[in-house]
């Protein structure tokens, strides 16, 4: 009597196809829970569909000495700017002064800037934490031009954390240019 | 070859900003120099005898070149201050009892043909082959 009366309420929920609806079902549906950085969800009906967004990281932009390959996908981040760490020289470099010459080396040094003879920016990556910093430096090779020296603070660039004005002089104290400057920032 | 930046700065001057590699250029252009900085290639930059009179770069448009009468003043200006020293050196020979070489009037002569040559002087190349006095 029971297995006939199952049978029968199988039998109705049966299309003419042979297929049974959801309501014939035990477990008519499922339940889709959004995890950490999704959002949306739900329970919908089998057969049904349910929508899970990105609710956290929807884009990579690179900062200021940062590079980024890729905003989605496989993505890599490169410092490209050196780490400035404490207990270490806050920067430095080493410049070829004459004419408009090269930056052999440098440390946490965006930029060398000639503004003229014997007067030099030093601008850097990084700021410092304020611009009490110690610099200490030398004008380097000049055959024929020695006994010079590297001094900090022109009239028109003083020391800030973003940037270092340098001279150059020679020995009778006129501003001049060496082939191998090299001036330490440390803090 | 590589870029640099330039500008004209607070003087009237060329300022030459170059990059160290640490930062792309284009950071370096914002973060490192005035508005209205321009990227060029070093090798627009003034060249040979030119590039040795960079305090008389001037800077019109994108292209950088050498005012001239401003270079003759400043190699006159050198040229006056080493003769200066060598002045005061004779002098301190004459006191000395050193006898000077070579002798004033011959000494004098060399400073006016000197400054005659720089005067008459019509490229950069004609200003560094006058030897300042020693």
């Amino acid at each position: 009597m029971t297995q006939a009366l199952n049978l029968a309420n199988f039998a109705n929920n049966l299309n003419t196809s042979g297929q049974t609806s959801n309501s014939g079902l035990q477990n008519s549906s499922i339940t889709v829970n959004a995890g950490t950085g999704l959002s949306g969800g739900g329970t919908p009906s089998l057969g049904g569909s349910v929508t899970l967004n990105n609710a956290g990281v929807t884009s990579v932009s690179a900062g200021t000495g940062i590079s980024v390959s890729a905003s989605t996908g496989g993505v890599t981040i490169t410092n490209s700017a050196p780490a400035v760490t404490a207990g270490e020289a806050k920067a430095w470099v080493t410049w070829n002064g004459n004419g408009v010459g090269t930056i052999l080396a440098s440390y946490n040094v965006s930029s060398v800037t000639y503004r003229s003879t014997g007067l030099f920016t030093i601008n850097f990556t990084n700021a410092l934490s304020d611009a009490n910093y110690t610099v200490a430096g030398c004008p380097g090779v000049n055959p024929g031009n020695a006994g010079g020296y590297l001094g900090v603070s022109d009239n028109t660039v003083g020391a800030s954390t973003t940037a270092c004005g340098v001279y150059t002089v020679n020995s009778a104290a006129a501003l001049s240019n060496y082939s191998r400057i090299s001036a330490s920032f440390i803090r | 070859m590589s870029q640099v930046i330039i500008y004209t700065n607070s003087t009237g001057g060329v300022s030459v900003c170059v990059p160290t590699g640490e930062l792309p250029i284009n950071e370096v252009l914002a973060k490192d120099c005035p508005a209205g900085a321009i990227i060029v290639e070093d090798s627009a930059l003034p060249q040979g005898a030119d590039a040795s009179f960079f305090d008389a770069w001037k800077l019109d448009g994108s292209t950088v070149t050498v005012d001239f009468p401003t270079a003759q003043a400043h190699k006159l200006r050198d040229f006056n201050a080493a003769a200066v020293q060598v002045a005061q050196k004779r002098q301190l020979n004459t006191l000395a009892g050193i006898v000077n070489t070579p002798d004033d009037v011959t000494f004098t002569a060399e400073l006016a043909n000197g400054r005659t040559a720089i005067a008459n002087s019509k490229t950069t190349a004609d200003l560094i082959a006058i030897v300042n006095p020693i």
